[in-house]
């Protein structure tokens, strides 16, 4: 099938192509997902080269439980969600004992005036801030307001009950708005409203 | 109640300012990222092939598999062309039996192997 015609067919349909020998199918579900997987990966991992790890670890699972797939089942992108949620834990729970001064911190020269550089020290002061949750915490607040997902997918991702997730994301921002906006001086911020 | 409520507002629309940069802040996607995952896809199906789909037989070909293959129809056929050509010819080897077969002086006979059966066919025996 040719590549293009493939841009409004469905992940899951994708990959049931790919099951059956298509190529060009492979190749659509790679540009489709990688962006988003890998986003994830290193939004969780604070590591860019071990989320590029993480990255291609779960597109070989989706390579390799593509046979078995079943429509109807589950989203795609939920399960995808789900093993790069896993592989992350696995090797944070690896690399427990990273002391908080080996976290990313925004640097302190961080010019304040410029919108540019402060849409970098923001990002910068989240990922800092992200850091310092606790993982269940950090993976549901990515989840919701980061990747944009809603409760009932995550709850699926995490495999916790919605209440739960709720529950995780309120906690999640009450302490990175501590974490956040206790430093906006220090951070420059003139123009948050 | 109302200063919290505008407090909590307050807090929202300063944190999405957080994440509405993080948002917009996609992690650089490398090419070579993208290469080891087409050639991990590639390596896939290379090592599992879809089965052939199977082909729908048509009655010549099952009638020909019901015989023995090719190999009877050919044997078949050979026994047709002699067939034919000892009608045609008539060899003078053949004629002796063929006449003795074909004659109307040929007899045959019918009887019965089972003289019980005729039990059934006495009349009147009540």
């Amino acid at each position: 099938m040719p590549f293009n015609a493939l841009s409004d067919v469905p992940d899951e349909a994708l990959l049931v192509l790919f099951a059956n020998g298509d190529a060009a199918a492979a190749q659509a579900l790679t540009l489709r997902l990688t962006p988003r997987v890998l986003g994830f990966a290193v939004r969780l991992l604070n590591d860019h080269a071990e989320a590029e790890d993480v990255a291609q670890e779960a597109m070989l699972r989706l390579w390799k439980i593509a046979p078995e797939w079943r429509q109807n089942e589950a989203k795609l992108t939920t399960w995808l969600y789900r093993v790069v949620s896993n592989l992350c834990t696995d090797r944070l729970r690896k690399k427990r004992g990273v002391g908080l001064d080996q976290i990313v911190e925004p640097s302190d020269d961080a010019p304040g005036a410029a919108a540019v550089m402060q849409t970098k020290s923001r990002v910068k002061a989240l990922q800092g801030a992200l850091e310092q949750l606790p993982e269940r915490q950090k993976t549901a607040v990515i989840l919701r307001h980061i990747e944009g997902l809603k409760n009932p997918e995550i709850a699926q991702i995490m495999d916790i009950g919605i209440e739960a997730v709720e529950s995780l994301t309120a906690r999640g921002k009450r302490a990175l708005a501590t974490l956040l906006l206790g430093r906006k001086d220090e951070l420059g911020f003139t123009d948050d409203g | 109640m109302m200063d919290n409520n505008q407090t909590d507002q307050g807090l929202e629309s300063e944190l999405e300012n957080f994440f509405m940069a993080e948002r917009n802040t996609a992690p650089a996607l490398s090419d070579m990222l993208l290469a080891r995952i087409i050639a991990d896809a590639q390596s896939q199906l290379d090592t599992v092939q879809p089965e052939p789909p199977i082909e729908e037989t048509g009655f010549f070909q099952r009638l020909l598999d019901g015989i023995g293959g090719w190999p009877s129809m050919a044997g078949l056929a050979a026994a047709s062309i002699v067939g034919v050509w000892i009608g045609y010819v008539q060899p003078p080897a053949v004629e002796p039996f063929a006449g003795y077969l074909l004659s109307s002086d040929a007899e045959s006979y019918l009887y019965d192997v089972s003289p019980a059966s005729a039990i059934f066919g006495v009349e009147g025996s009540s």
